[in-house]
């Protein structure tokens, strides 16, 4: 019976492919799935070991590269650095790879072969340019480690200024000034940065979160809620889309009233704003949407066509005393026929 | 010494077997307390923290006890209210200092049934001091719902006077920090918030498939306030959080330290929490000054908040001033804060060594202790990770952890110590708090290890040195002792808290070979001075002081 009904369902729906489900965030369904119906392959034992990667699965991974000889050792090497075993990614690091040649420099640190650290920090000079902001942060620290504050401050000042939200040089730098004597302008930039960090935190958890849940779409709009605080406006709005796309009806008009209010205050983009909340009353009917419309509207002097976004509004809750003395507040242009795109 | 001669003594020392350092003296010595954390599948977050020990002098002869402190099944529901039925808190008293113990005889005693020790709350921190003035210390347990305030009746008997001592609040009280907060000679109390919990509605979070459900992240939670509590005699405490400064900015606090690491007399505060920045107050004449951006403590070297766990203070590379370590969850490494004075700290753990090793485990107890008497501060981390299906999400990652032990091999630098010297280095913990002190009265610092839902270990210090022991000093007291080599050393007499408790409050100066000591200073709390006129002790030996009229610290025995 339960056998029939397994095989009821599984003809009701067409099978994913392995990448189907990875794409749809199922993901260790995927990694299950791969394994059995192509496990032995190499391309697909590959495969394996990058998906197990991004899961932090790094034992199961190496597991699937094992025999597959030394074409692959550069991932390897990720592996072994991820899961701090340093001496034995050392060797299969590639210097001549732009984000390895950083990782050499921090695994022979932390090994304390603090010579060879610098050695390679100054290979990945020459390899991501003398003026890269992540080496020039990196050999800020270095500086610092070795109490060269003189030093350092120039190299936190050239990273942080190529990325004024780069945390770590913002704190090498305000650091740097303290002890270089320049308590007031030092004191400034560590405020700054410890005003920074707490977005910089919810930034990363929300990152985590949506590795987690690739689909959810609060997870997309978080993101873009801190790159919002962050000032990043195009990046929260490409999070709010995203967002807005994945969002289930009872999960879309916060979002939608967020995101309006990104392009319209933050970007100037009051067409974009009305656009998006119109399509949102489309997906949904909720009184919140053509009120936010009405309001930005009305701020911007299209009386009418605030009027009518407020009359819609109405027609969602007639009797909101609200409403009403939003649309009074119009006056004249209330009576006005609305004219124009949204 | 001809060459074949030389190569033979190599090739000896090399197979000898170093000495080990610590052995394992649980039973031994009669330490039978196992955590129990009451964990359901809820995953309730408190289930993760773990209880505390405290190591101290419960009946004022001379020798240490150990106070542990039990959490049980969670205060949900009918079990709110703390049944006697419910496991409680345990004290074990030493017979060290009663008639020589028979052979086999533990040296500890479970006398927690009738002693009114045995508080039934989910217990978190404690800490242990004479808050009442009569030289006996009275007990302060957190706990995740009304704490308990207990004093000390004498002969390992303890009465709960929590009703009427001001001390309220219910909510989720981690650590508690015992320290003279005006100079003025009694012991107030800091104690950590963490995080505000509705423990009727667990969030979920991990996955939904069986087995998959996984302690939340803090960040799910808002933050909690610490309080601070004037103490006002006799066993009554004023809320004075708003009037020493800190009202207003919760945090998520794990563990509060003291410490005069400005020098300028009195007690600063670090509190080291979980996931935002950790605070460093600079005690400004008992009220607390925000100096942790300027300071560089807040975070790590990288401007990276961190989650951390346990502290420990002390003078680290022999500079004379008080250095700062702080544990961390894993993927972010231990934090060690070298004090480079005028209030300023840098991250000095790649340089140290201990970055690598610490990069990987969760880090909770923490202890700067001179294990093998040698006059630097060896150092001690247990490790642990707080949520118990890891593996299934991080297949390189376990929840239970090895602890690190540490040797400065030189100074300022540690290496990693081996199953050689240390028993329990291979072996996997749930480590939570970790504690010192000398608990089988020979002079040299022995340990105690704290696991979450599961037993207590005990090691016994096993190295061949020997120290002086000084006890009665206030605490926050500095000791600058100058030996007739000319080194010098400083020792802080304090209680250190690690994670969640407490160790022994006496202080050790190692007499490494031919070493004696030629003076002690001693930097006492309000700035004064004082250089200790004693005879120079041939060996272990132990010195007690009371302070007179004056103020004088005088050697009674």
């Amino acid at each position: 019976m339960l056998a029939a009904l397994l095989f009821s369902l599984t003809q009701s729906a067409p099978a994913l492919t392995p990448l189907e489900l990875w794409k749809t965030g199922r993901r260790v369904e995927a990694v299950a799935l791969l394994e059995r119906e192509a496990g032995t392959s190499s391309e697909a034992r590959v495969q394996l070991a990058r998906w197990e990667l991004e899961l932090l699965h790094y034992e199961a991974a190496l597991k699937h590269l094992d025999g597959l000889g030394p074409a692959w050792d550069k991932l390897r090497a990720e592996l072994y650095y991820r899961s701090h075993r340093y001496a034995e990614a050392l060797p299969r690091l590639d210097p001549a790879d732009p984000e390895h040649c950083l990782w050499i420099v921090d695994a022979l640190e932390a090994l304390e072969r603090f010579d060879e650290a610098d050695a390679a920090l100054a290979r990945a000079a020459q390899l991501r340019g003398a003026q890269d902001p992540a080496v020039r942060c990196q050999q800020g620290r270095a500086f610092a480690r070795d109490g060269r504050w003189q030093e350092a401050r120039p190299c936190f000042e050239d990273a942080w200024t190529a990325d004024p939200l780069d945390a770590q040089a913002l704190f090498g730098l305000g650091q740097s000034l303290l002890r270089c004597g320049e308590e007031a302008r030092g004191l400034e930039l560590l405020e700054r940065h410890r005003k920074l960090l707490p977005l910089l935190d919810r930034l990363q958890f929300a990152q985590q979160s949506l590795a987690l849940e690739p689909l959810s779409a609060p997870n997309h709009a978080a993101i873009g809620d801190v790159e919002r605080e962050l000032g990043r406006h195009a990046r929260a709005m490409a999070s709010y889309r995203d967002a807005l796309a994945l969002a289930q009806r009872e999960q879309l008009v916060p979002i939608a009233l967020r995101a309006a209010r990104c392009l319209a205050e933050d970007l100037a983009d009051l067409a974009g704003a009305l656009e998006l909340l119109t399509a949102a009353e489309q997906r949904v009917s909720d009184v919140r949407l053509p009120v936010r419309a009405g309001d930005l509207l009305a701020k911007a002097g299209r009386g009418a066509e605030a009027a009518a976004a407020y009359r819609r509004a109405l027609a969602l809750r007639p009797n909101d005393a609200q409403i009403q003395a939003r649309l009074a507040k119009l006056g004249g242009a209330a009576s006005q026929p609305a004219g124009g795109n949204r | 010494m001809s060459a074949p001669a030389v190569l033979l003594a190599l090739l000896q020392s090399a197979a000898a077997p170093p000495a080990p350092w610590l052995r394992e003296t649980t039973a031994e010595w009669g330490l039978s307390f196992r955590h129990d954390n009451g964990a359901t599948s809820d995953k309730h977050l408190p289930e993760t923290m773990g209880g505390a020990a405290l190591i101290f002098d419960a009946e004022g002869d001379g020798d240490q006890d150990v106070y542990c402190v039990q959490s049980g099944p969670l205060p949900i529901g009918a079990l709110a209210v703390r049944t006697s039925d419910l496991p409680g808190n345990q004290l074990f008293v030493s017979g060290r200092a009663g008639p020589t113990r028979p052979s086999g005889v533990p040296l500890f005693r479970n006398v927690s049934a009738g002693s009114g020790a045995d508080d039934r709350g989910y217990g978190q921190g404690a800490a242990a001091g004479d808050l009442d003035g009569d030289g006996l210390p009275e007990i302060f347990v957190a706990n995740l719902g009304p704490d308990a305030l207990l004093k000390n009746l004498g002969s390992a008997k303890f009465e709960d006077r929590t009703a009427a001592s001001g001390i309220s609040g219910a909510h989720w009280k981690s650590a508690a920090l015992l320290f003279d907060l005006e100079n003025d000679g009694d012991l107030d109390l800091w104690v950590c918030g963490y995080l505000k919990l509705d423990l009727a509605n667990p969030p979920f979070c991990g996955r939904r498939e069986p087995g998959m459900r996984m302690y939340c992240h803090p960040d799910q939670y808002p933050p909690e306030q610490d309080r601070v509590w004037r103490n006002d005699g006799e066993l009554r405490f004023t809320d004075a959080t708003a009037a020493v400064g800190i009202d207003g900015q919760p945090g998520k606090a794990l563990g509060a330290i003291a410490g005069d690491w400005d020098g300028d007399g009195d007690l600063d505060v670090y509190v080291a929490h979980d996931s935002v920045e950790n605070k460093y107050w600079v005690n400004q004449g008992g009220r607390f000054e925000d100096r942790t951006a300027r300071s560089g403590t807040g975070v790590d070297g990288s401007g990276s908040t961190e989650a951390s766990m346990g502290t420990a203070s002390g003078d680290y590379d022999g500079d004379l001033d008080l250095d700062l370590i702080v544990t961390n969850f894993d993927e972010e490494s231990d934090t060690l804060y070298r004090n480079d004075g005028n209030g300023l700290y840098a991250d000095a753990t790649l340089r140290a060594g201990i970055e690598g090793p610490s990069r990987a485990p969760v880090g909770f107890g923490v202890l700067w202790e001179d294990f093998d008497l040698d006059l630097d501060l060896d150092l001690f981390v247990a490790n642990g990770h707080i949520i118990d299906n890891i593996e299934k999400y991080q297949d390189a990652k376990t929840y239970r952890q090895r602890p690190n032990l540490f040797e400065q091999h030189a100074r300022g630098r540690y290496r990693l110590l081996g199953p050689d010297a240390f028993p329990l280095a291979h072996e996997p913990l749930a480590g939570r708090g970790a504690y010192s002190g000398d608990l089988d009265g020979d002079g040299r610092p022995d340990l105690l290890i704290l696991q979450c839902n599961d037993r207590l270990r005990a090691l016994r210090n096993e190295s061949t040195g020997a120290a002086l022991v000084v006890t009665g000093l206030a605490r926050g007291t500095q000791v600058v002792a100058t030996y007739a080599s000319g080194k010098q050393v400083l020792r802080e007499a304090t209680a250190q808290p690690s994670y969640y408790g407490q160790c022994a409050e006496e202080l050790l100066l190692a007499l490494p070979g031919e070493e004696r000591i030629k003076s002690l200073e001693l930097r006492l709390l309000g700035g004064a001075r004082q250089t200790l006129e004693f005879e120079p002790p041939q060996g272990a030996a132990r010195l007690r002081v009371v302070r007179d009229a004056a103020g004088t610290y005088v050697i009674v025995r």
